[in-house]
């Protein structure tokens, strides 16, 4: 393999890892967030990926493009395109029978004590955070938390808009606590 | 009695609580000698220089050089406020330990932290304590130390949460309020178990 290869198999075993660490579907926006958040977790994930500045917050077309056309993981997953009227998923993907098997398979790789385990630990945990948001308040915290990665446009805008009343739902169901909230509003 | 799993991740308040306010580094060595604990490159910032340079300190703790706090952050937001936190990065690691079966406590005193747990967490609470709580659980649940090092622990707490702490720091993360509601009823479980 040669050096985009290397690179181009390591972030279909990133995504097929994230994936696999809960059997919820994932809509493309989550994954690509969620792999954001632990590219500034964890160094080793920096190779694979790159992120810049989108009116989705943090993008990445290697995610995008690989989750459509994967080179190495043939059939691991399927994409589900977004419903009528749903411009903010970009889609779901879930894992395929083979995907589950492939996933067992990597994981039952990985030496005892190497480092992926505390990715894989953090992999569960992101999706355990994150899955729980709807994309719009998925947007807001982003935008919120990382606006050296905002793209202005009228996605932005409308979340910008819709700001009190994403912050409100996310308190009453417990996604965030009361300081958070009152943080989102000050914006 | 053989603790299956005796890893530990704590905030710093923990070892401060020891280091400082009370003053008994004996006892937090010897916590550090029955228990595996494990801290992160923010924790270890926030405990003074002279606790995370000491020999002892060193050989007895694991430390995670991973910044679990990126984690979290979008729940916390892009304000400097939280970014020294250690708690939030003593959750993560409690949370890949509790996924590898190992973890037996994580001591957080501070409030915040404890109800993010709580709300996101839930296969983390039953190992959720405070410092009082683990001593507590020590003596009445692991029997790792006994009932009367653990009465002098909590007693000196005591002490040192009634007399107050300089510029407003709460001694051991704890108010005076704490003294009744959280310490006498740990005493009280510790001596009626003995």
């Amino acid at each position: 393999m040669d050096r985009e290869e290397v690179r181009q198999n390591g972030l279909e075993n990133l995504i097929l890892l994230v994936l696999g660490a809960d059997a919820r579907k994932c809509s493309v926006l989550h994954l690509e967030k969620e792999v954001f958040v632990l590219w500034n977790f964890h160094p080793s994930i920096d190779s694979f990926v790159r992120f810049i500045r989108h009116y989705h917050g943090p993008f990445s077309k290697e995610i995008q493009e690989t989750i459509h056309k994967p080179m190495f993981l043939d059939d691991c997953w399927r994409y589900h395109p977004p419903a009528e009227g749903d411009d903010l998923s970009s889609g779901y993907v879930t894992l395929t029978e083979q995907g589950r098997r492939r996933y067992q398979e990597v994981v039952a790789k990985i030496p005892p004590g190497h480092e992926l385990h505390s990715l894989m630990s953090a992999m569960k945990m992101v999706r355990t955070l994150y899955d729980k948001l709807s994309p719009k308040e998925l947007l807001l915290l982003i935008y919120d938390t990382y606006p050296e990665y905002i793209e202005k446009s009228s996605v932005f805008d409308r979340i910008d808009r819709e700001r009190k009343g994403l912050a409100r739902e996310m308190l009453q169901k417990g996604a965030i606590d009361s300081e958070r909230y009152e943080t989102l509003l000050k914006e | 009695m053989i603790l299956l799993g005796k890893c530990v991740a704590s905030d710093s308040s923990f070892m401060i609580c020891f280091y400082t306010d009370i003053q008994r580094r004996d006892w937090l060595f010897e916590f550090m000698r029955l228990y595996d604990f494990y801290v992160g490159p923010r924790i270890l910032k926030e405990i003074p220089s002279a606790l995370r340079s000491a020999d002892k300190f060193v050989s007895s703790v694991c430390t995670v050089d991973l910044d679990y706090y990126q984690l979290v952050r979008p729940f916390f937001g892009r304000g400097g406020s939280h970014i020294d936190d250690g708690e939030y990065e003593s959750i993560g690691i409690a949370f890949h330990l509790n996924e590898e079966g190992l973890l037996r406590y994580l001591i957080i005193d501070e409030r915040r932290a404890r109800n993010f747990v709580k709300a996101h967490f839930p296969g983390l609470q039953s190992k959720l304590v405070g410092t009082v709580g683990f001593v507590r659980d020590c003596c009445c649940r692991d029997q790792s130390i006994c009932t009367d090092d653990a009465i002098s622990i909590l007693e000196c707490m005591k002490s040192a949460v009634e007399k107050g702490g300089l510029g407003g720091k709460r001694p051991c993360g704890l108010e005076k309020v704490g003294v009744a509601s959280i310490i006498e009823p740990a005493l009280e479980q510790i001596r009626k178990g003995s």
